[in-house]
Formats: structure tokens, C-alpha cells, sequence
């Protein structure tokens, strides 16, 4: 039931923005169905904590700790990204008439899409069947496509045809391996039965392990397309930077994780059956792959947003490697860096999108001087610049370290040690760009004052959320992501 | 595709209904193959919409003999629904976007016709070669059913990286649905009833999406030619 309503909430949002007549009732709408996802995620991942796991919809909806991490992180960040994106929306649509005619049809068309892309991602952990989680990610695609392309210029809708072709392509390969894995337990379970997570969990052990190892490198492959691992990452740098920034925000923090949640998924399906050895080598690979790419990209780079999306290859690269990893710490520290990463990428798209409303560029060499121009947003990219690069007190360092610490644990000193030596280049480079950014001298051409104090303070809350959780880590949530590491396998190693 | 492993052995004389209905999904299978290369082989964007379109149509009927002969009324579902939504309305929506355009025909190819041919030739070789190492010895699976689906994901991926229209690179992922969809019957006689609807819903969505993504693609560049769209790297 709980789960249902979960589900409900930004379909029925998105419905009364379809009608809605003004810009206020988009703003409330969303913000409202927003807010009370948050706290109905919060009430089924303690629900999901006592009792291990829930279901609803006649079993078509399944939640257990996997899962309530994954609808934690979309809550949290599709919340301030809704604030967020009513003072960027404000601001950027400020020349046009947004009462009437073709002003409000785009301003509604954002909030439609924004609401059917949250309700698409949150299908995609609550969802028993891995087909249905299959046919949500796909829909993640075509609900975001239009957000992408929203500007309607040359390279928005460049970015987007990318999008929709390399996604596309890439979720093909993840059906074909989802019908492999179907296909794995047809000899234990009969022709026809339902491809449930509840169904096949209890016999994972028995699958069939040749075509269980075919169809995790095409899930592999596949979602992790949409999840930005490189070498099948080319249509992120590109969404990233020309969807407008809280859209960034939500495909960089959020439709990353979801993805990477069909991998996890997949993960935890297999290992039973095919050990934990060759999942670790293809998840290293590509772990190794996105991180070496991320570092080259990011050293010659002149967007600040493609930065950030290189950023974001890096970041699902230490992900993969975290699961790769293994052991209690390693899958801990994957998870955790999920959230982390959302909130503190969020976080830059936020302020990147202040800097680009206000110097009107995304070209690092012509943004300087933002401190002085936007102290809070200035204070917050630095902020979150160093969060994004793991130094310490902020909480991508914690879970870097956890990552890092498993990898000696378990075995794979030298591809740690690696890792630690890549991760420490992006640290350079993103800190050089910041530095340029941040300080330096400010144009005179431009007005000084912050761009949206609405939009200052959903930065406020991520730089808040960010910074607590570096210090502290609630029990509650340790224990979530201890009892995720279970669901992933962990314990039993 | 091959329901026959439980019937196979009983029906080895020829003339029975399993023996009749192997044949028939011989020649269903074969005809699936070279609608795939008839979309490689013409330059004509309604030409490839028209291979896609019988493709379809063999496939619903690959489906219904499949659900005849395994009894199963889901299969048969998807059968109807996989001919309406595919047949009808992709067809319809392919053809319409196609008809806004100024260029229908892929004007200059990466490779040309022959050489492109040549090659999907060989790429149903690789897929006939590999498919046995996909199927599990002493399964019922028989092979060369999954290997026309590999062969198609295969040619798909093929036409997609070698045209430059938007509307062919439609139709290349289009292509690799559908070997996904009779690899789907091929190994385990579809998947559930719902997760197909799904798919189905979710082929149509794309479709439609896409194709008012190339229209603004058209409106702004003057274009559906994709290489023209080269603004965005590093």
C-alpha cells in the first residue's frame, strides 16, 4: 500500500500539471508531491528495516534494503532539485510570458516530464519484476529525452538524439541479458513464471551458471550504458551539459544510481550461482575503464558542465570498483557513495546552473570571481567542489575511504593503490578549474547578487546534508546500508 | 520458434502437425533473416519501413504458431498485439515523419550497399557460429532459431553504426527489438505476459518520441542526416 502511494504521488502530480492553469499551481504541485515522497520513503525505509522487506500491489512491488537506499537518494535529490528548479525556472524564463499561450506550455511540459521522469526512476528499485525494472529504465529515457532537449537549440537536441540512440542500444543489450536470466531458471522453475526478484532469490543458487554469466556481461554492458560507465558513456557528457541544470542534477545524481541499482540487482542474482570472482573482474574493468577516461577527459576540458559529467563517469567508475571490491566494506562504501555522490552532485549542477544564469557561458576560462559576485553560491561550489573531489570532512571521502580500505582487505592492493593514484589526478584537476572559478578577478560588467534565493536554499540543504553526513553517520543509516550489503551478498564473504 | 523439444521426438515422421510446424517455422525464420537484410539492402527510407513492417508480421506469426503448438493463450495475446501495435502503429508513425521530410532516401552511406551486405552476411556467420556457446548443452534449446535473433540484434547494430538518417537508425533499433523479441520466443517461448506488454508499450513510446525528436531535429537543422549533428565533444 505504502509503496503504491509512493508511486502514485508524481504520476497524480504530474496529471495536475497537465491541467494545471498557472505557474504557481506547477511550482506547489511538484513541490508538494516532492516533499511527501521524501517522507513516505522515509516511512517505508524504516518499515523495510523492522521487517526485512515490504511488498504491495499484489506483489508486484517489492522493497527491501537494496531498494529503500536507491528510493532514499531519489527522494532526497528529486526534493531539492524541485526546489531548485522553481527559482532556476523563474530566473531563466524571465523574458518570456509564462501566463498564456506558448511561455506556459513549456514551463508545463518541464513540470510534466519532471514528475513522470521521478515517477519512472522510482519504479525502477520498487519493482518486484526484472522486466518491469527493465521497462522502467527504459522509461527513465523517454520521460527525460524531451528534458533534455528542452532549450530546442542545434546542440540540445544533438544531445538528446545521443541520448535516446546510445541509451537505447544499450537497454536492447540489458533486455537481451534480463531474457538470458529468465531463461537460466526455466530448467527449475517451468516455461512460464513470473520474473520476480521474490521468485528467483530463494532458488538463486541453482541457476544456470553459463547463461547467468552471459547474461550479467550484457546487464553489465547494458544498464551500465545508462549508468555512464565508459567506454558506453559518450551520450552523458553531452546530456549533462545542455539539459538545463537542475535536469543535469537530476540525470547525474539519480538516473546514474538507478541504473547502477539494475546492476547491483543483477549482482546479487548472480553471485550465488556464479561466485564472486567474475563479477569482480568485469565490474573492475569498467570501474578501471571509466576512471581512466574520466581523468583524461577532465584534464582538457573547457565546459564546466562536461567537467562535472566527466566527474560523474568517475564517480559510477569508483561505484563499480567498490562492488568489485566486495567484502562487507566495499559493497558499505559502494552504496554510500551513491548517496553521496547524488547529494554532492546535485549540489555542483545547482550552483553551475547560478553561474551559467549569470555570466551567461559555460566556458571555464571566461567564469571567474564567482565568490565575489555570489558569495553563498561562490562558498557552496567551493563546498562542493571539494566534497566532489574526496577530501575530508565531507562524506565522499568516508565512503572513498571505505572503498579503498576493501580493496587491500579483500585482495586488490594494486588496483586499490591505482584507484587511489587516479582519484587523486581528478582531485588536482577539479580543484586547478574550481580555483580559476571560485576566485580570481570578477567581471565589472556584471551585477553583483545571488541569482534565486530559492534555488540558494536547495543548495543550502545539500551543502548541510553533505557536510553532517561526513561527520556523522546516523545508526539508522549505517545499519540500512549494512543490512543493503547483505541483500548484495557481503555478509556471506 | 523450436516449441518441439517436448514434441520433437514424438513427431520425427514426417507429416504430423510438429513436423509441419517445424517446416513452417523454418521458413518463417528464414524470411525474418532477409527482411533484416532488405533493410540493409535498400536506400529508400519506405523501403526499410516496409521490410520492417512484413518483419513484423512474420513475427506475430512466428509468435501464434509457437502459442498453437504450446497451447498458450498469452503467447497468442502477444501474437495479435505484436501485429496491431507494430505493423499498424509504428508503421503508421514511421511513415508519417518520414512523409514531413524533405530527404527520403539515405543520400550518402558511411559504406555502400554491396560492401554493407557483405558484411551482414558475415555477421549472420559469427551469429551462427556463436549461438551454439550461448545455449547450455543438454538444454532443449535447439540452435539455429537463436542464431537468426543474434544474426538480427547483430545486423541492427550494423545499421545503426553505418546510416547516417535519423529515421534508418530508427528502424536499425527497431531491428534489434525485434531479434530480441524472437530470442525471447526462441529460448523460453516469450517472457511473461506482462513484462511483453510492457515492452510493446515501451517500443510504441520510444517510437513516438523519437519521431517528434527528429522532426525538431528536421525543423532546426534542415536535416534528418545525423552527421550533421557533430557540434558536441570532448
Amino acid at each position: 500500500m505504502l509503496l503504491t502511494i509512493l508511486l502514485l504521488l508524481p504520476l497524480l502530480a504530474g496529471g495536475i500539471c497537465l491541467i494545471a492553469p498557472a505557474r504557481p499551481w506547477l511550482e506547489a504541485t511538484t513541490i508538494l508531491s516532492a516533499a511527501a515522497v521524501l517522507v513516505l520513503a522515509g516511512i517505508a525505509t524504516q518499515q523495510v528495516m523492522l521487517s526485512g522487506h515490504i511488498s504491495g500491489l499484489a506483489n508486484w512491488l517489492y522493497a527491501d534494503a537494496l531498494s529503500s537506499i536507491t528510493v532514499l537518494v531519489i527522494a532526497i535529490v528529486s526534493f531539492t532539485t524541485a526546489l531548485y528548479s522553481i527559482g532556476y525556472l523563474r530566473e531563466d524564463m524571465r523574458e518570456q510570458d509564462v501566463t498564456q499561450g506558448e511561455g506556459l506550455r513549456h514551463l508545463k511540459r518541464y513540470y510534466v516530464l519532471f514528475n513522470l521522469f521521478v515517477f519512472s526512476m522510482l519504479v525502477v528499485p520498487v519493482s518486484n519484476s526484472l522486466g518491469v525494472l527493465w521497462i522502467a529504465i527504459e522509461g527513465t529515457t523517454l520521460a527525460s529525452l524531451f528534458l533534455v532537449s528542452f532549450y530546442g537549440t542545434g546542440e540540445a537536441l544533438e544531445a538528446a538524439w545521443k541520448y535516446v540512440i546510445v541509451g537505447s542500444v544499450g537497454i536492447a543489450l540489458a533486455l537481451f541479458g534480463t531474457i538470458l536470466a529468465y531463461y537460466s531458471a526455466v530448467q527449475i522453475l517451468g516455461t512460464s513464471y513470473d520474473l520476480n526478484w521474490s521468485v528467483l532469490a530463494p532458488v538463486a543458487a541453482r541457476l544456470n551458471p553459463n547463461i547467468m554469466r552471459l547474461a550479467l556481461l550484457f546487464i553489465v554492458v547494458g544498464y551500465g550504458t545508462k549508468a555512464g560507465l565508459a567506454p558506453m558513456h559518450t551520450w552523458l557528457p553531452d546530456a549533462h551539459s545542455e539539459a538545463p541544470s537542475p535536469i543535469s542534477a537530476l540525470l547525474s545524481g539519480v538516473l546514474l544510481n538507478c541504473a547502477m541499482y539494475g546492476i547491483l540487482r543483477f549482482y546479487a542474482l548472480a553471485v550465488p550461482s556464479l561466485g564472486h570472482a567474475y563479477l569482480a573482474g568485469l565490474l573492475l574493468t569498467f570501474g578501471f575503464i571509466s576512471l581512466v577516461i574520466a581523468v583524461l577527459l577532465i584534464f582538457r576540458q573547457g565546459d564546466y558542465k562536461r567537467l562535472l559529467a566527466y566527474s560523474s563517469v568517475e564517480h559510477m567508475g569508483i561505484i563499480a570498483l567498490g562492488v568489485a571490491f566486495g567484502g562487507t566494506a566495499g559493497l558499505f562504501g559502494a552504496l554510500f557513495q551513491m548517496l553521496n555522490h547524488a547529494i554532492t552532485k546535485s549540489l555542483m549542477f545547482f550552483a553551475s546552473g547560478q553561474v551559467l544564469l549569470k555570466y551567461g557561458t559555460k566556458d571555464i576560462r571566461r567564469v571567474s570571481g564567482v565568490i565575489k559576485l555570489m558569495p553563498i553560491t561562490g562558498t557552496l561550489l567551493l563546498v562542493g567542489g571539494l566534497a566532489l573531489a574526496g577530501s575530508p570532512p565531507f562524506s565522499l571521502f568516508i565512503s572513498e575511504l571505505s572503498i579503498f580500505s576493501a580493496g587491500f582487505r579483500q585482495g586488490y592492493a594494486a588496483a586499490a593503490i591505482a584507484m587511489l593514484i587516479l582519484i587523486a589526478l581528478i582531485f588536482v584537476g577539479i580543484l586547478f578549474y574550481l580555483n580559476g572559478m571560485v576566485f580570481g578577478k570578477a567581471s565589472t560588467a556584471i551585477k553583483p547578487g545571488e541569482v534565486s534565493y530559492l534555488s540558494v536554499a536547495a543548495m543550502i540543504l545539500s551543502a548541510l546534508l553533505l557536510l553532517s553526513l561526513g561527520v556523522y553517520l546516523p545508526t539508522p543509516l549505517s545499519n540500512l546500508l549494512r543490512q543493503a550489503a547483505v541483500v548484495l551478498g557481503g555478509a556471506s564473504r | 520458434m523450436h516449441p518441439f523439444d517436448s514434441i520433437a521426438l514424438a513427431a520425427l515422421s514426417v507429416g504430423t502437425p510438429a513436423a509441419v510446424a517445424v517446416q513452417i517455422l523454418q521458413i518463417l525464420g528464414a524470411l525474418l533473416l532477409l527482411t533484416t537484410f532488405a533493410m540493409v539492402a535498400t536506400r529508400l527510407l519506405s523501403g526499410a519501413i516496409g521490410a520492417y513492417a512484413v518483419q513484423s508480421l512474420v513475427l506475430g506469426l512466428v509468435a501464434a504458431v509457437v502459442a498453437y503448438f504450446t497451447g498458450s493463450n498469452d503467447l497468442y495475446i502477444v501474437a495479435v498485439l505484436t501485429i496491431i501495435v507494430k505493423c499498424g502503429a509504428i508503421v503508421w508513425i514511421l511513415r508519417n515523419v518520414t512523409n514531413q521530410l524533405h530527404v527520403q532516401r539515405e543520400v550518402r552511406l558511411y559504406l555502400n550497399i554491396p560492401a554493407s551486405l557483405l558484411v551482414c552476411v558475415l555477421l549472420t556467420l559469427l551469429a551462427f557460429f556463436v549461438s551454439p556457446a550461448v545455449v547450455a548443452p543438454g538444454t532443449f534449446l535447439n540452435e539455429p532459431p537463436l542464431a537468426i535473433s543474434i544474426a538480427m540484434v547483430l545486423i541492427g547494430l550494423f545499421i545503426l553504426s553505418s546510416r547516417r538518417h535519423a529515421v534508418t537508425q530508427v528502424i536499425g533499433l527497431l531491428a534489434i527489438e525485434n531479434g530480441l523479441f524472437s530470442g525471447a520466443i526462441a529460448i523460453a517461448y516469450g517472457m511473461p505476459l506482462i513484462v511483453e506488454f510492457g515492452i510493446l508499450f515501451d517500443i510504441l513510446i520510444a517510437v513516438i518520441v523519437m519521431s517528434l525528436l527528429v522532426t525538431l531535429i528536421h525543423r532546426e537543422l534542415i536535416s534528418a542526416d545525423t552527421a550533421d549533428l557533430r557540434r558536441l565533444k570532448g
